[in-house]
């Protein structure tokens, strides 16, 4: 049964750089991954989002072999990742989330070890992934900031080139014109058809950045969906002033439209379908003022971690 | 076998290493001088009080009965604690310091996501414990050679009785540092891997301390590791102690395949 699984597992993931099929962790009795399926499609930028004990880091450890999966199969690009975790881990690029190292060698000391170890020569990519992030490399890892480690980390995980980068929440402690430079390197990353995940804490750069989001909730992939369809699915938010007379019945109201206050002739509260279908209702009224929103992602994650969908999807899926 | 990790396990080391056997090798010159100075009158005082002569073989682990040559007074000082604890303290620092130390200070999760197999990481950071056990093992004869140089006696030393103690000492070494592997693959915290290591250590030299004189003990002591290290034996006897050499080698290669077996399967926590 598992190696028909391993094997389902490695045609699937052919396709994909990231492919987590049924992935479950637990520790002792808790289980803090209840099956997981993830897909990361290639030569994309996958934000991966979630609250504080969602998973994430876990479900990323499990990818880079760091600790087993109790069941399911994690595979990186078209291998599973605990058999071949060591040839993998030569194509990709990890940054933890909380990111340390040896305290009495030097920026460049440090990254030379890394490369060695990876028999691999860096050394061009090392200067200009320094001078990009303006990152002192002759001073000792001791004397450095946590935004100057931040970026060590961030050096060691792409100075080989990796076909995968897995970073975990990379722009902590970065200042904004580091955080810019990251940014448009990740950007000519998928531009040569190279693969990110991307975990994340703060939405706004998310939406920003990724052309793919999957949401993590205790545990469970509670969405997986490109940005642009999760912004065309999101309900929009809708103020109506009918004029004088002509507001319609609350409770004749079409199921699509939720009322949240009603003010006079003034109708606030959220739409499920299109926006064709709101402009048709509307046109059967006499209408002084509408102003239709659609909900920043921020709005969105947040009804998400709450557990409340704002897609019209149930959360706890 | 990775060369960078290899090469930056044995820098790491290096201080510690090199201190721990300039140490040993001065500790037992010291010895040798003192023995030289004041051994055989030591010997002849603690005699004619037995309460004394008693102390000081139980401090020392070894029975003084028979003819006390130099020699045997210098083969005591490869059983001192003084010896044997660092030699054990830097085995023991040095293999708890990628299995677990990495971990606890979180370098594990960029060390362990490298392009290396898990037992290359093992491979080549626990074997500066071979090198290192033979080092520490070596010292004391070096202090020892260097010692009966500088401070000539009438008899004859033969080194070579000092080469089989000092493989002895080396298989005694590799039994500790083997032990250690395993223990730390099995825990999380340094200090609890260290503490667990320095316990058993100190229950074998404390059984071996009195298995000469408490009989109840004797029938017990071949679960102690210094039961099979023998400096003061192999000084009077000719032969190479083969059968305790192999129990030590044994026990330490075994228990290293075990810490192996565990550290490819554990779970790396976060930090």
């Amino acid at each position: 049964m598992e190696f028909f699984t391993i094997v389902r597992s490695s045609l699937v993931a052919f396709m994909n750089p990231i492919e987590i099929r049924q992935v479950r962790k637990s520790y002792g009795p808790t289980e803090v991954l209840h099956g997981i399926d993830i897909g990361v499609s290639p030569g994309r930028l996958t934000g991966f989002l979630g609250p504080n004990g969602a998973g994430k880091t876990t479900t990323i450890r499990i990818l880079m072999g760091l600790i087993r999966a109790s069941a399911g199969v994690a595979s990186i690009l078209g291998k599973p990742a605990r058999e071949f975790g060591h040839e993998l881990r030569s194509e990709v690029g990890y940054l933890p989330g909380e990111v340390r190292f040896y305290t009495s060698m030097t920026g460049r000391a440090t990254l030379n070890f890394f490369a060695n170890a990876r028999r691999r020569n860096c050394r061009g990519e090392i200067d200009r992934l320094a001078d990009r992030f303006d990152l002192d490399l002759s001073r000792t890892v001791r004397k450095y900031s946590s935004g100057m480690k931040q970026k060590l980390g961030l050096i060691q995980a792409m100075m080989h080139r990796p076909k995968l980068l897995v970073l975990d929440e990379p722009t902590n402690g970065l200042d904004p014109l580091v955080r810019k430079a990251l940014f448009q390197e990740l950007q000519q990353v998928i531009a040569e058809q190279r693969t990110v995940l991307f975990s994340s804490h703060t939405l706004s750069e998310v939406e920003e950045l990724c052309d793919d989001v999957v949401i993590l909730r205790d545990g469970h992939v509670i969405e997986q969906e490109s940005i642009g369809v999760l912004k065309q699915r999101a309900l929009r938010r809708v103020e109506v002033q009918f004029s004088f007379g002509h507001a319609p019945n609350p409770s004749q109201l079409p199921a699509e439209m939720l009322l949240q206050k009603q003010d006079g002739n003034r109708f606030t509260g959220t739409w499920g379908g299109t926006v064709s279908d709101l402009l048709k209702w509307l046109s059967t009224y006499s209408v002084d003022d509408v102003i239709i929103e659609r909900p920043g992602l921020e709005d969105l994650f947040m009804a998400y971690y709450s557990g409340h969908s704002m897609t019209g999807k149930d959360g706890n899926q | 076998m990775n060369l960078a990790i290899f090469t930056k396990t044995l820098r790491d080391s290096a201080t510690l290493l090199i201190m721990a056997s300039i140490g040993t090798a001065g500790f037992v010159l010291l010895f040798v001088w003192a023995m030289q100075n004041l051994g055989t009158e030591l010997f002849e005082f603690l005699s004619r009080f037995d309460f004394l002569k008693r102390i000081f073989e139980v401090s020392l682990g070894v029975k003084m009965s028979g003819e006390i040559s130099p020699s045997i007074l210098y083969a005591v000082s490869f059983t001192h604690l003084i010896v044997l604890f660092a030699g054990w303290g830097s085995v023991i620092a040095i293999i708890t310091r990628v299995t677990i130390r990495e971990e606890e200070q979180g370098t594990a999760d960029l060390l362990l996501s490298l392009p290396v197999r898990r037992r290359t990481v093992y491979f080549s950071t626990t074997s500066i414990w071979l090198f290192s056990a033979l080092l520490l093992a070596m010292s004391p004869l070096a202090g020892v050679t260097i010692g009966t140089a500088i401070f000539p006696v009438a008899e004859e030393i033969r080194l070579s009785k000092f080469v089989a103690i000092s493989f002895n000492l080396f298989a005694l070494h590799v039994a500790v540092g083997g032990m250690t592997s395993v223990i730390s693959c099995l825990s999380n915290r340094r200090g609890k891997a260290i503490a667990i290591v320095v316990s058993i250590a100190f229950l074998s030299a404390t059984l071996n301390f009195l298995e000469p004189f408490i009989p109840l003990v004797e029938r017990f002591n071949f679960i102690g590791l210094l039961h099979y290290y023998r400096p003061v034996d192999i000084v009077r006897n000719t032969a190479w102690p083969v059968l305790e050499m192999a129990v030590l080698a044994g026990f330490g290669s075994l228990t290293w395949l075990a810490g192996l077996m565990i550290y490819c399967r554990k779970d790396i926590p976060v930090a």
